[in-house]
Formats: C-alpha cells, structure tokens, sequence
C-alpha cells in the first residue's frame, strides 16, 4: 500500500517537474542561449549542452552566479528582449529550488579523494614534529601552484617529476646531515649539519654548543656570506683611522652596527700573510696591495676578490674533488671560527642582563652543562672524571685541552652514547623499537614487523660496510622518499559505496587539516583503541588541537592563503620611492597582524566575523605607526583595544588595504574586487578584452580624481554590470592610502568615500564593515566553502553544499565561534568517508 | 672590435661572457642534435612596435626588436603564426598552458586539469636520453596558489610531460646550476635505496585508487629517471670541469634583470656543455605583474601597463618592457655566437625560440603571435628575415619544424598542417 502511494506520488512529481523543466528549457533557449552557446560563449558561459538538473549540480557555481545575474536585471542585457515578470520570477524560483535541494539534502556523497602529496610546509612540519626540531627543510621544493579553492594543499594539482624525486632524495641526505644515531634516544637531531667525517665528533658537538649560544646573541640569524665583505670593509676604514685601542673599536664597531669581537679578529687575520697559504694570499694580493691612497675601486675590488674568494672555497671544500681542497677548507675554517662567539665574548656581546646571565652560567660551570646535548654531557662527565676537583670548571668549558687525542678515539669508536650495547644482539632489539616508531612516525599509520625487519637489516648491511652513521643516514633517505611517506595514502576498499575511513586515517586527515602535520601520540593511541571517530571524544581533541600551538598553521596556510595576505610577503609592488616606510620590516608586520588576528579567533574560539570588525588590532610600534596609535613601543606584538569604528577587522587591516593598492595609488576596483571575491565569495566575471585602465597614479592629468574616472568608466554599459557591483565597495575605502594610514585628501582634493551599493549608501570604512556584518551570510558560506575546500584538498561540487550549509548553520548557532563551524566540517561525510570504488 | 665592445653597446653595461670555450664538450664525429630553447615572455606586446612593415631580408626594425640588430643575420621575424584553440577560454591561462602544445586549456580549478603535450618534451623524449638531463625547466617566478576558475598552474607552466603532467621549473639559479653537475650518484647504497623503494612501491596497491595510480605511475617514472640520470651522469661526467666560478649565489636575485640572465646564461652552460639539449625559460608567468619601474621611462607592472586602453604613454612603457626582454635575448644570442663549436658557434647548432601567447594584452588577442626563432639547429638555413605566413598559420607548425630538425619523426602536431623552420 505504502509502496504503491510512495509510486503515485514520484510519479506525480514527475510530471510536475518535467512540465517545470521543459518551461524553464524554453526559457533558457529563448533569453539565454543567443549569448552562450550555440554560435557564442561569451563570458565562457555556455549553456548548449544543458540537459536538466544534472547540468545545474555539476555546473553549480555557474548557476549560482546565473541567480544573482537575473535577479539583480544584469541578465538578459538592457538591450536584449527581457522576460516577462512572470517568466522571470518562475525562472528564478525553479533554479534556486533546484540550487536549495542541494544544500537542505544530504546526498551522502563524499566526493572524489584524490591522492594527497605532502606540501612543502607539511613536510617539513612533519619532519619537525618526528625529530623536534624545524629544520627548515622543503624550501627549495618548487611551489605547489594551487587549485580547487585556491590552496597549495589541491591534491588534483600536486604531480610529481623527476626534478622534484631528485629534491625529495636531496632533502633527505640534507636531514640525515642533521641526525646523529645513538642507542640511547635513536636519533637526534641538531639545528646545524653534523659532518659525518674530518672533524672529530666532539668537537662538532661543542661547536654546535657555541652555534646555540650564538643563536641567542643574533636573534635574526647572522649569515657569514653577507657580513663577510661587510667586516672585511669595516677593516680597511679600521686601518684607514688608525684605531688600535679596543675601547675605540668597540666604539666604531657600534656605530656600524657590527660585532666588536668579530672585527678585531678580521682586523688581526687580514694584518699579516703569515700563515696562509698560497690559495688564501692569492685572493688577499689585492688586499695587501692598497696603500692609503688607494682609490675607492681599488678598495671594494679588494674587498670583493677576497669575498669572493671565500664564496669560491665554500664550494670546493664541499664538492669539488678535482682540486686539491685543502687550502680552500684553511680558509672556511678560519673563516667560520672566526664568527663564532665562545660564551664568554657572548656575554660581551649581549650585555646588559643577559650578559649578565650568561656570565653567571658560564661561572657557574654545572649549569653550563644543560647547553650540552644529553649524549655530549654524558660522555664528558665520564671523560673528566679523573679531573682535579679546582680545574672541573676549565674542563668543561674547554674540554679539548683535558682529553688526548687517544681519548677521543675510544669515543669515537664507542659510538656516540653513553650507554654501550656490546651485545650485538641488544643494539638490534634497540634498532627494532627504534625504527619501528620512525616508520610508524613517518608512514603515519602502524607498521608490520617484516617492514621492521626489513629495515633493520638494511641498517645492518649498510653498517657491516661502512660506518655506523652512514647507515643510520641510509634509512633516513629510504624513509624519507618512500612514496609512503611523501603521499597520504589510505586504505581503498572493495566496496561500492562510501566507507568510512578507519581512526588512523581520521587521524592523518584531522592531524593534517588543524595542524599542517602528523598526529601526535595522543591522536595515535585514541585511533589505534579506535576511539577518534566517536563523536564526542573528537569534538574533544579538535577543541585541545585547535588550542595547540601548532594550530597557528590554520592562520598561516589556511586564512593567509584563503585572504590572500601571504602576498604581502611575497607578491607585492608598493612603490618604496613615494612610501619609503614600506620596507620588509613593515610587510612582515602588516602580515604578523593578519596572523595573529586569524590565531587569535582560533585559540579562544571567538567569532569568525572579528575578521570583518573587531574592537582591537595587534599591533607593534612600526604598525600602531601606521595606524596612528600612540604610546606603543618595540617590536613585540600586542592586542590593542580601540574606540573607532573606521579600524578593526581584517577589511581595514594595512596589509589588505596594500595588498588592493597599485604601486602609486590605491584601487577602489582592486578593494571592492578583495571584498566581494575573497571575502564575500561572489567574484565578478573578469573583465572583457579590450578595456580602458585608469592612469598609474592618484594625480590624473586631466583633472579627475580616480573615484571621478570610474563613475565616467560605468557610464558604458559593458563597464557596468561588474563595476557598479565592485567600485562601490572600494570608495568608502578610500579613506585609507596605498599602506594603510588614513589621508585626508588625495593629490590635494578631498576624497569622497561613499559607494552607492544595490540596496544603500554607504560613506567610510565603519559604515562599510557595518554593511558587511548584514551580508554575514554570504561571508560565512564562502568561508565554510574555502575552510571545506582546505580540509579535502580537492576542487568541491554540488555533493559538498549540504556540508557548507550545515557549516554555516552551526556556526550562526553557536555565536560563530569558529569551532563550531570547524566540527561540522570534521564530522561531515566528505570529511571521514571514501567515496568507494564506482566500477 | 673585441667582443667585450660588442656587448657593452648592447646594453650599455659591460656583459661578461658566461662561460669560456674550453669548457665545451669535446666534439665528437658523429653528426649531434641540435641543442632546443624555447623562451617564453607574458602578457603579449605593444604591436605597433613589433612587426616590421616590409618581408624578406630588408626590413627595417620596429623599436621592440631593434637590440636585435647586432644579430640580424641569426633570427627571422615569424608573422601570422597563432593557435586556434586558444581563441577560447579565458585571456592569460588558456593561452600560456599549451603555448608549446596548441591544445586546448582545460577550464579546470585542478579537477581534470589538461592541455596538451608540449613540443619540448616531445624532442625531450626522444633525444633527452643522450645528455645527463633529457631537459630544463626554469623561471623566475613561483607559481601562485590563487584560483579562479582556472588553476594558475596553467600560468606557470608551458612544460608538460604529459596532457595532464606539467613540470615544475627551477627558478632558484643556484640549485639550476648545481643541478646541472650533480650527478645525484651515491654508489651502491644509494642505487639499492632506488631498488627498495621501488620493491616497496608494489605494497602500495591496496591503498591505490585508479586515479592514484596514475600519479604514483608519475613517482616510479621519477625513480627510473633518476636512475638513468646517475648511469649516464657516471659517464658524462668522467673529466667534467664544473665552472665553479661561475656559480651563482644562493637564493632568487634580488633585481629581475639578474635573475633573467643567469637563468639564460645557464640554459647556455647547459647547452655549452652538453648538460642538455632541451631547455625552457618563463620570463614571467601569466599576469606577471612585477613592476618594471627600474627601466627608464617605465612606471608600473607589467600586467597593469599591458592593458594600455591605446594610452600612448602606457603603450610607450608596455613596449619598452617588451624591448628590454628582447635585449635580455639579443644578449643570450650574442654570447651563444661567440662560443666557437669547431667552425660552427653554438647559436648555429641551436634552436632558440622567443614569442608570447598573446599578442597585443590589451586585447588578449591570440592571432599573429610575437614570434622569433633564432639559430640553424645545425643545419644549412639562411636567417635574417622577416617572414610573412598567409593569414592564421598554424604556429604548430614551427613547434612540428623544430621537432623534426630535432630529429623527432612525425608529420603532424596539434593542428599543423606543414613544417615550418
């Protein structure tokens, strides 16, 4: 009975639709297809092949743009035959009750899975969280490209070449440069490369120890190539002025900005030819040629030839094995030792209280042994044992002078821990646990013990020919370009229906989705117990992970790419003769803004619409600057109430307003561009063949500001569909120059900043954002769609409405709070099922 | 006149010569391939100052092209030449993606991303196989992750190795070089890396979907050319002189200028040195919008002036960004005259191919391409000439000539419908 009612009743629909179907065909054929399709594809539209539904859901962002075009009269042309207001409102309500089903029913399709490649940020951050340090690593991988939604993560554009296999095997020996193997802690990972020969492990350790120390003394790194030929100049004007005196140099040296120490070392190599040899004087001739009345060529050629002479010995001491490079390698030596720091000259340097405590660790010589690596410490606390009690202090902080040569052969040859596995049967159930947890880590899933076994047995093979350490950095290479490790592989299942992705899987995705990396313990034994798919236990761990630090990643590669403010960074042309501010420092603070803005909503879980407007701003001094804050010092970020409506929110942040800003004047087209494309998710067409662009700068030779010239500009019909959607948004902008700051006049005319949208006026930035707050919903659906498109990798379709809609849904629920919006999409189908095999 | 003079007139700064002669490969009997460069400039050209008005060896220059005096004899000026399929699609991507194929773009965000495969790697495949590297890919730019509705992969490729398959291309000078010498051996060990991670590769298949494995097919083909490259670099590099002088720093050249030429200067080592015979070069990718304010006379990006509106001011500036890439070229073409290959010079062994897939980018018009091939590819051609080719010749039909002389046998690519060399 039931069944045969449920029958009348699709057939009824049935009817109803086709009847509906074949008026909104004639329709379409009738008003549309003169322009798309058939003989013309303008705009590449095109509407030929349209078939029915099938055509709207897998065309539906052309169908969304067609509502929004109709409704608002833009379609049909003025000057092409109008449907009546009947036919039009019939085409309407067919077409978006068509769009609607798709967002009010889930087809419990997960989409496509395409194949997922590391990006070169989730390698290395992968690789940071197996070892524990960010070794930088992938950067010289070349740059993903991008698609679907517009992230580096689109798995459909990640393909692989032979250049990038060769990068992957090179970036594996590099991060085996940065391992050592023990069989205490298996591998360790150092900052700096550790040579594997040449130099006596010891000493490679307590150099690393003074790189540490180092590091504090130049925060911002200090680069010996770059700074080489600064100190080798700084030499000759020390000569030139005849300062000998420390005290003077130290005062010279200040006023340059260079190291003290540095500079009288220079000073004191580049005095004499005693003790270099040939290779080195060669490229010193010049130097020692100058005489005071050397021109100024003469003396940056000098300068130049031993510069280059160092850059030049670099390499061969690295790779060249035609030449002899023994005297290059003196000259790098000297070189490097030469800009290192030992503690003491670091508390120096530093001054002030952390000269001072520094000074006091170094007194205080047991604490000086934290700065060691555990393996070093240990090893030295069993070598200096027999050290006279008064001269331990010496010993530790310079314990080559206590140790022979022969002792450090034993240690050599004792490996490097301090717990000795004779027994070649323990060192191989170390290497099993060992490397059973760097598979795991790097394979992100559990491994069989054949793989073990497999890769133990490589380490020893490796091992019986060569040393230890090789072979520990064999199976770092073999790891680290296995397909395993560079894809994202998950299980496919027989079925033909969608699955569900088992708790590991669920792990990498989520792991990879919050944090651009590998899951941690915790996520690995709640999937291994097959508890992270329970709803509640992941609601638990997306709220502690969206806590984490690592979550920092979601502003830096999801938001900064979604609203484009990673462009600030690398793609940006302000003119820096006319804005002389905008220097790299400023770009790195106008980015640092849109991060921690973006972190900010994420780690105290606040509403997404803070991005439109908020009542704070971070800001340091150079940006509170910009912003024309008073009373804020130094380079340390900081959350900033404020009282003005006209700031707040990314919409008026200085990197958006530079980042839609040409390299002389700002562009209301480019702003009202940002704010309906990137922001709102509704882009205009781009613009036809054949345009006219408004002049370079904000200064028109014929009088008009650039406000007037685009008024003129919309005048034209072809103009104005797109630009009286777009311009509109980016008068009231306006207000704001090429980096952010207010103005009051452009080229000395006041400015009008009032944009005259569909529905109202709207006049300065606070009544624009206040505008923006009424259009909430179109923000938070574009929002949901680009966080979805993130979360999967892929290019989203019409399966995927549903998630967004409930996304958004729950959002507006729960105060839009972030984490809501973030779990719909977690907890969605696209997010934990697999689609299935469909043959 | 040295040829010091000769370069210094050029671009009015003194231009070092890459690299010396003695570092050529050592000649062998055997009748070589010729050595293929295709050069690739976005966002078209100002047209009023590109196409001479008269054919044949008499023209006189436009003021685009007139750094190209000093090697008139060397290149002809192709007119006319332009790819049907990218008439359609949108005004940059759809006509940068398949420049070398003349496939359509596929409107794609990355799902079902396609164009055709390109010219290069054609001759690549088939005489790639007799230098380290079968081809180069450089740049300077990275390709951004902004999506519209087309993927700008498309805007920062014109390499693909397959319809589906673009190549990556260097754009850090340093690593180009080095990659140049590496031969990437290790010995043994790292050959039964190779091996292992291939044998585990065929664990893989429970976790490969049909699509997967087509992009794991791309890995293990990656593998075995890199295999091969360490088997042939084992050879090629017995002798091998690295001109350790001439490395470049590390990291990307601060002016664009530098940039561009190292990068050329490398695809001349390469070429010089029998590192490769096949190489391409993005001056930009699609919508390079870099600013060119550091050329007298010039305000402005590239992009944004290209779309001049018949500005006479933007044209003159659009036309002087055109101009100074056409010197970077004149240059390439000079250093690669003066490098002395027996009684030949390496230009006359060459193929070097200049042209944009736009014409004039105020228009996005794809008709009559801003075409030059300079070089004889080895062969007996007279160059020096403005050639004028009926209305719409296929500019397939260049890319299907310089495969054949490149010794690829086939009568027909895209929608060729003769050679042209």
């Amino acid at each position: 009975m039931c069944g045969v009612m449920k029958c009348l009743c699709v057939l009824f629909l049935l009817i109803v639709s086709v009847s509906a179907e074949d008026r909104f065909h004639t329709l379409l054929d009738k008003f549309c297809l003169e322009c798309h399709g058939g003989r013309k594809v303008k705009g590449g539209v095109d509407f030929k092949s349209y078939e029915g539904v099938d055509h709207i859901y897998a065309n539906f962002k052309t169908w969304e743009s067609v509502v929004v075009q109709v409704k608002d009269g833009e379609m049909p042309p003025d000057d092409e035959p109008q449907m009546s207001t009947e036919d039009k409102k019939f085409f309407l309500q067919n077409l978006q009750g068509i769009l609607d089903k798709l967002g009010t029913e889930d087809l419990g399709d997960p989409g496509p899975t395409p194949l997922r490649r590391l990006t070169r940020k989730e390698y290395n951050n992968t690789i940071r969280d197996i070892f524990g340090k960010d070794l930088g690593l992938g950067k010289e991988f070349p740059s993903e490209g991008g698609g679907g939604e517009g992230f580096d993560n689109n798995a459909e554009v990640l393909s692989f070449s032979p250049m990038l296999f060769e990068k992957y095997v090179t970036e594996a020996r590099k991060l085996g440069r940065h391992l050592t193997f023990n069989y205490t802690s298996g591998f360790e990972a150092s900052i700096d490369e550790v040579p594997l020969r040449n130099t006596p492990q010891r000493m490679t350790f307590l150099r690393s120890m003074e790189r540490d120390f180092n590091r504090k003394a130049f925060p911002d790194g200090f680069s010996i190539d770059k700074s080489l030929i600064v100190y080798v100049r700084a030499t000759r004007e020390l000569i030139l002025s005849d300062l000998k005196e420390k005290k003077d140099v130290n005062r010279y040296a200040k006023s340059k900005g260079l190291n003290t120490i540095f500079l009288m070392r220079m000073n004191a190599y580049l005095s004499t030819k005693e003790g270099k040899n040939e290779v080195i004087n060669g490229f010193l001739k010049p130097w020692y040629a100058l005489t005071p009345t050397s021109t100024k060529e003469e003396v940056e050629l000098a300068c130049q030839s031993f510069a280059k002479g160092y850059a030049k010995s670099k390499y061969i001491h690295k790779t060249d094995k035609t030449v002899s490079p023994k005297p290059y390698h003196d000259l790098v030596r000297k070189i490097k030792r030469m800009f290192v720091l030992k503690p003491l000259e670091l508390a120096e340097t530093l001054g002030g209280v952390e000269g001072a405590r520094l000074t006091s660790i170094h007194n205080e010589y047991n604490l000086l042994k934290k700065y060691y690596p555990k393996h070093v410490r240990d090893f030295l606390a069993k070598a200096l044992v027999n050290v006279p009690k008064e001269k331990q202090k010496d010993a530790w902080l310079n314990p080559e002078k206590y140790l022979s040569k022969k002792g450090l052969k034993t240690y050599k040859g004792k490996g490097y821990g301090a717990r000795k596995l004779k027994n070649a049967e323990e060192q191989k159930s170390f290497l099993r646990v060992h490397l059973r947890k760097l598979l795991r880590d790097a394979f992100r899933r559990p491994v069989t013990s054949d793989e073990v076994t497999e890769l133990v047995n490589f380490f020893l093979e490796v091992k019986a020919e060569k040393q230890e350490q090789v072979a520990a950095r064999a199976v770092i290479v073999k790891v680290f370009c296995s397909p395993e490790f560079i894809f994202r592989f998950e299980e496919k299942q027989k079925s033909t229906k969608a699955y569900k992705i088992n708790d590991g899987e669920l792990a990498v995705r989520l792991a990879y989705f919050l944090w651009s990396s590998k899951p941690d313990e915790e996520l690995l034994k709640l999937a291994a117990d097959n508890k992270l798919s329970d709803k509640k236990v992941l609601d638990n761990q997306v709220d502690r992970m969206l806590k984490d630090p690592k979550a920092r990643s979601l502003a830096e590669d999801f938001a900064a790419q979604w609203l484009h403010f990673k462009d600030v960074l690398e793609d940006l042309h302000i003119d820096k003769k006319r804005f002389p501010q905008f220097d790299e420092k400023l770009k790195k603070d106008m980015y640092e803004e849109c991060v921690s803005t973006v972190d900010n909503i994420i780690k105290n879980d606040l509403s997404v619409l803070n991005i439109l407007h908020s009542d704070y701003v971070f800001v340091n001094e150079r940006l509170a600057g910009i912003y024309g804050l008073k009373g804020i010092e130094g380079e340390t970020f900081r959350k900033v109430s404020i009282n003005n409506n006209d700031r707040g929110g990314l919409v008026t942040s200085p990197a958006v307003m530079a980042m839609t800003s040409y390299p002389l004047r700002t562009s209301p087209v480019l702003r009202g561009d940002y704010i309906t494309s990137v922001l709102l998710g509704t882009p205009a067409p781009p613009p036809p063949n054949d345009v006219e662009e408004l002049p370079e700068d904000d200064v028109v030779a014929d009088n008009l500001t650039v406000k007037q010239r685009l008024e003129a500009h919309r005048k034209d019909p072809q103009c104005a569909s797109c630009h009286s959607r777009l311009d509109p948004f980016g008068f009231p902008l306006e207000v704001y120059d090429p980096i952010g700051r207010k103005r009051t006049e452009i080229a000395g005319k006041p400015i009008d900043s009032t944009g005259e949208m569909k529905d109202q006026k709207v006049t300065g930035p606070a009544e624009l954002k206040k505008y923006l707050l009424g259009k909430k919903d179109l923000f938070l659906t574009n929002m949901a769609s680009k966080l979805l498109g993130y979360s999967l990798g892929r290019s989203l379709g019409f399966y995927d409405k549903y998630t967004i809609s409930q996304a958004v849904k729950s959002c507006k629920q729960d105060n839009y709070r972030f984490s809501a919006m973030i779990k719909k999409i977690i907890h969605s189908t696209a997010f934990q099922f697999h689609r299935g095999n469909k043959k | 006149m040295n040829r010091r003079t000769i370069l210094k007139g050029l671009s009015g700064a003194t231009v070092s010569l890459p690299w010396l002669e003695s570092m050529a490969a050592p000649k062998t009997k055997k009748k070589q391939v010729p050595r293929v460069a295709f050069l690739f400039m976005p966002n078209g050209i100002n047209p009023h100052h590109w196409t001479p008005d008269k054919s044949g060896k008499n023209y006189e220059s436009k003021d685009i092209l007139k750094p190209l005096e000093p090697v008139r004899s060397e290149f002809d000026i192709l007119t006319n030449l332009g790819h049907k399929k990218s008439r359609h699609g949108d005004g940059h991507y759809a006509k940068t993606a398949n420049f070398l194929s003349g496939e359509k773009v596929e409107k794609s965000t990355g799902y079902n991303m396609r164009c055709g495969v390109s010219a290069d790697q054609i001759i690549a495949n088939k005489i790639g196989g007799q230098t380290p590297l079968p081809s180069i890919e450089l740049g300077i730019q990275a390709t951004s992750t902004q999506t519209g509705e087309y993927t700008q992969v498309y805007g920062g490729h014109i390499a693909w190795r397959q319809a589906t398959k673009p190549l990556p291309k260097e754009i850090y000078p340093q690593l180009a070089f080095d990659r140049l010498f590496s031969s990437g051996s290790n010995g043994k060990f790292f050959n039964s890396i190779l091996d292992d991670i291939n044998q585990d590769a065929k664990k893989l298949d429970k976790y490969l979907g049909v699509e997967d494995r087509q992009r794991m097919d791309e890995f293990f083909t990656s593998i075995r050319a890199m295999e091969l490259r360490i088997q042939k670099s084992v050879k090629a590099n017995v002798g091998l002189k690295v001109p350790v002088e001439q490395r470049p720093d590390a990291g990307k050249p601060k002016d664009l200028e530098t940039h561009m030429r190292l990068m050329l200067d490398i695809i001349i080592l390469a070429f010089q040195m029998r590192r490769t015979n096949v190489a391409t070069f993005m001056f930009g990718n699609a919508v390079c919008g870099s600013s060119f304010s550091f050329l007298d006379g010039v305000d402005g990006g590239f992009h944004q002036l290209s779309h001049h509106g018949n500005k006479k001011d933007k044209m003159k500036m659009y036309g002087l960004i055109n101009k100074f890439h056409i010197k970077l070229y004149s240059e390439m073409l000079l250093k690669m005259r003066l490098i002395k290959e027996g009684d030949e010079s390496l230009l006359d062994n060459s193929l070097v191919m200049f042209g944009s897939g736009l014409r004039d980018g105020n228009k996005h018009s794809p008709k009559d391409l801003p075409i030059l091939l300079a070089g004889k590819g080895g062969q007996k051609i007279e160059r020096g000439n403005h050639r004028v080719f009926a209305e719409e010749t296929p500019f397939c039909n260049l890319l299907l000539g310089m495969m054949q002389a490149s010794g690829v046998e086939s009568s027909q690519f895209g929608d060729s419908t003769a050679a042209i060399i």
